[in-house]
């Protein structure tokens, strides 16, 4: 591969002068409705994100049922759980449960 | 027009002259005032405002320090040469301020920091990555922003009222300075939120009469695609010929969004490319961030970034269409490309779009407004100066000037302060020659385009640090390194080949400077950040207990942190403590010599708020006691609905106005 090749393909890469569209200036719909659609999507998007939001990350009813044992299983064991399964959230792989508040209570009733 | 044949129009009418005192003494009345309301003396005081204030003052600050001079010349400049799409830097900064009240104010607030370098040492240890950011802020601060906002500040001077530059812009230095210096954080945000209402009623009604003055909003869209100027032929066909691009308006120029490979400003780079740009100078550059960790709590924070999003709508309609409303009725001067006609106009051969702002002010404005406008320009350009005079010398003293001594106590921060700011006013002044002589075309274009090869790195390495733990010191130090020299790889050529102009491109090969430049900001953005995790995942990760509070996920973590930095605190804490002992004991023993103060000294610190009295160094136990004070970042949970209902309110409106002028 000669210099002059690979210089030509960069051209191809970077530049992109080939596209000679002369676009037209007409506008296919009017200002207020391409501002409403955009809206609109937004406002979708948005939905569905706070939808997707309440299914899977926060589901408040659960919490009690399942935290509670872990932590009783945690305070169990004389060593702090040091694995970081037992308090990893719902949320994702890189977010942990708060564990002290829940732990102070843990200890009052177990004594 | 009965103006345009007389170039410079003197203020010295009793309205307009008027106009102008009753601006400045409202002006020093609210310093004055706001200087009384706290306390100066400490650190906290001076450049945190005491973390006192409430949204309103947030969100006008950050809208004033935002806004300089250099949008009214700049902004309007490019729309006339070039039609709206450069409002789409205006447009995107709505939804980068909501990323920094939801997103980094709360991180930074927990981390307990007051500048951004101090986050970076908290975050990653080490000390290099700090000074190498504190130092690449302090350079774009003095030649991209306090440079462009004179220059523009000089061009409207000359153009509007033929002053000596140099008296002006010293003028303005000094006053500037002055209550920077003594008043601090505080007064400074009371006095932007005044200069925030004279800009926007001074713009709205340069927007009312120039839109009278063209016939309305249609006859704009009518009228821009037919200002030609008169001289379309070179008068010196020998040595060069103008192509009818470069004095046709542009077919697109109603449209935000653009051609991906034609358009001057094509739309991924307007979307992303400004996005990360606007990343950079909204989240993690320490001008924006101090207004908001100054504030009452992180509720207020958001408010105001929802305040000054709504204000960021209004550039467009106060700078954007007035710029190009003023190529419509001055074609000639505003839109003039041959070289001698441009250079009898404004004294630049490439082309004088920058004098469309000031020449409305001049031909459209009646006597007694045209003062006011003066005035408005004022507030934009000490606004803006004085919050990049404060926070550069919040950089300096906390960032370089502990490190050169660490003993130095608050009263010696203080200070240096503001000899500090003395001295960046005087660089400033040194660079007004620089700046006059490199006049270009499109001012705003060059500020974008020097930010998008030193910035994206930045924002790279401050997003990956508050959102992926695994990210470490030898990661985040070798990404800035590799892309620093990728971006001056591409900013040095284009400097020495010089930008060119339409008449005469530069000849800079076009593998160097072919790509646009916000495409480039994209792509150093993402070549920084896989720089940044290949480094870091090849060694060794930093412990969370290093990292509770310092990154998203950990933000409302309340366990114990043990600071990467703490071994260099407790130095300093030493080295401060030793120094109070050698005073006192000095001053035991000349008790009697020293009497009193002269007055001199007394006036002086009076004025500055230096306090003489000093609160002993903290010992050991109180330092830790301290530390368990953990920052409240916890929200009244009414109120955080409210915010977050109004910033959704706010994004619709926004997306609806893209959507418009798409």
């Amino acid at each position: 591969m000669g210099k002059p090749v690979s210089v030509f393909y960069w051209f191809l890469l970077t530049l992109g002068l080939v596209a000679a569209q002369a676009e037209t200036a007409g506008r296919a719909l009017p200002n207020w409705l391409t501002g409403i659609i955009a809206v609109a999507v937004f406002l979708f998007l948005v939905f569905i994100s706070f939808l997707v939001n309440k299914a899977w990350c926060n589901n408040p009813s659960q919490p009690e049922a399942v935290i509670p044992n872990a932590y009783a299983m945690t305070n169990g064991s004389s060593i702090h759980e040091t694995s970081l399964d037992a308090v990893r959230s719902g949320d994702g792989p890189n977010m942990y449960e708060n564990v002290i508040v829940h732990q102070t209570e843990e200890k009052v009733t177990a004594m | 027009m009965e103006n345009t044949t007389a170039k410079h129009v003197t203020i010295n009418n009793a309205a307009d002259i008027s106009v102008i005192i009753i601006y400045f003494l409202v002006v020093i009345a609210v310093g004055i005032w706001s200087t009384f309301r706290t306390n100066r003396g400490t650190v906290g005081g001076y450049f945190l405002a005491g973390r006192t204030m409430v949204w309103w003052p947030v969100g006008t600050s950050l809208f004033a320090s935002n806004i300089g001079s250099g949008h009214f010349v700049g902004l309007a400049g490019t729309a006339a040469a070039s039609g709206i799409a450069v409002g789409g830097f205006e447009w995107n900064a709505l939804f980068i301020v909501l990323l920094l009240g939801w997103v980094f104010v709360p991180v930074y607030l927990t981390a307990g920091v007051i500048t951004m370098p101090q986050y970076l040492k908290k975050r990653f240890g080490g000390s290099r990555i700090s000074l190498y950011l504190s130092i690449i802020s302090l350079f774009l601060y003095i030649f991209t922003k306090i440079s462009v906002d004179m220059f523009s500040g000089a061009v409207f001077i000359q153009q509007a009222l033929g002053w000596n530059i140099y008296v002006a812009v010293i003028a303005l230095l000094c006053i500037t300075a002055l209550y920077t210096v003594t008043g601090g954080l505080a007064a400074l945000m009371y006095t932007d939120t005044v200069q925030t209402f004279v800009i926007i009623a001074g713009a709205f009604v340069l927007m009312g009469f120039s839109f009278y003055e063209v016939g309305g909003y249609s006859a704009l869209l009518e009228k821009y695609n037919s200002s030609l100027p008169s001289q379309t032929l070179s008068l010196n066909p020998n040595e060069y010929n103008i192509s009818q691009h470069c004095y046709m308006p542009r077919e697109d120029a109603f449209h935000l969004l653009r051609d991906p490979t034609t358009g001057d400003l094509p739309w991924p780079g307007v979307i992303f490319g400004i996005a990360i740009i606007g990343s950079w100078y909204w989240c993690t550059d320490q001008v924006i961030v101090q207004r908001c960790l100054a504030a009452r709590s992180l509720t207020h924070v958001k408010a105001g970034c929802i305040l000054c999003g709504y204000l960021k709508l209004l550039p467009m309609f106060l700078m954007v269409f007035p710029g190009m409303i003023s190529r419509v009725l001055y074609p000639d001067d505003v839109g003039c490309v041959e070289k001698s006609v441009c250079n009898k106009v404004c004294g630049t051969e490439v082309g004088c779009s920058n004098i469309a702002y000031p020449k409305l002010v001049v031909s459209v404005m009646p006597t007694g407004l045209r003062g006011l406008m003066l005035a408005v320009m004022l507030a934009a350009l000490m606004s803006s100066l004085a919050s990049i005079f404060n926070s550069s010398s919040t950089l300096f003293t906390m960032d370089i000037w502990t490190r050169i001594r660490p003993q130095a106590r608050d009263k010696e921060l203080m200070v240096v302060g503001r000899v500090w700011i003395l001295c960046i006013v005087g660089i400033s002044t040194c660079w007004i020659p620089v700046v006059q002589a490199a006049q270009s075309g499109q001012l705003f274009d060059y500020i974008q385009s020097v930010t998008s090869y030193l910035a994206p790195p930045i924002a790279a390495v401050f997003f990956l640090a508050i959102f992926v733990k695994r990210v470490n010191e030898s990661g985040a130090f070798w990404g800035l390194m590799g892309g620093l020299v990728m971006g001056l790889c591409r900013m040095v050529p284009e400097f020495v080949f010089g930008s060119g102009s339409c008449l005469k491109p530069s000849n800079c090969p076009k593998v160097i400077c072919g790509v646009h430049y916000l495409y480039f900001a994209i792509l150093l953005f993402f070549c920084t950040a896989i720089l940044v995790l290949f480094v870091s995942y090849n060694t060794p990760p930093i412990k969370d207990k290093h990292l509770h509070r310092l990154v998203f996920t950990l933000r409302h973590s309340t366990e114990e942190r043990v600071d990467l930095d703490w071994e260099e605190e407790e130095r300093g804490r030493k080295a401060r403590r030793e120094a109070d002992e050698k005073r006192r004991a000095k001053n035991d023993e000349d008790q009697i010599e020293r009497g009193e103060q002269s007055i001199m000294m007394k006036i002086i610190g009076w004025f500055c708020g230096i306090s003489d009295t000093q609160a002993p160094e903290p010992t050991e136990e109180e330092v830790t006691e301290a530390s368990k004070q953990l920052p409240d970042i916890s929200e009244n949970p009414l109120w955080k609905n409210i915010v977050n209902v109004n910033a959704l309110i706010m994004m619709t409106v926004a997306v609806y106005f893209w959507g418009f002028y798409a």
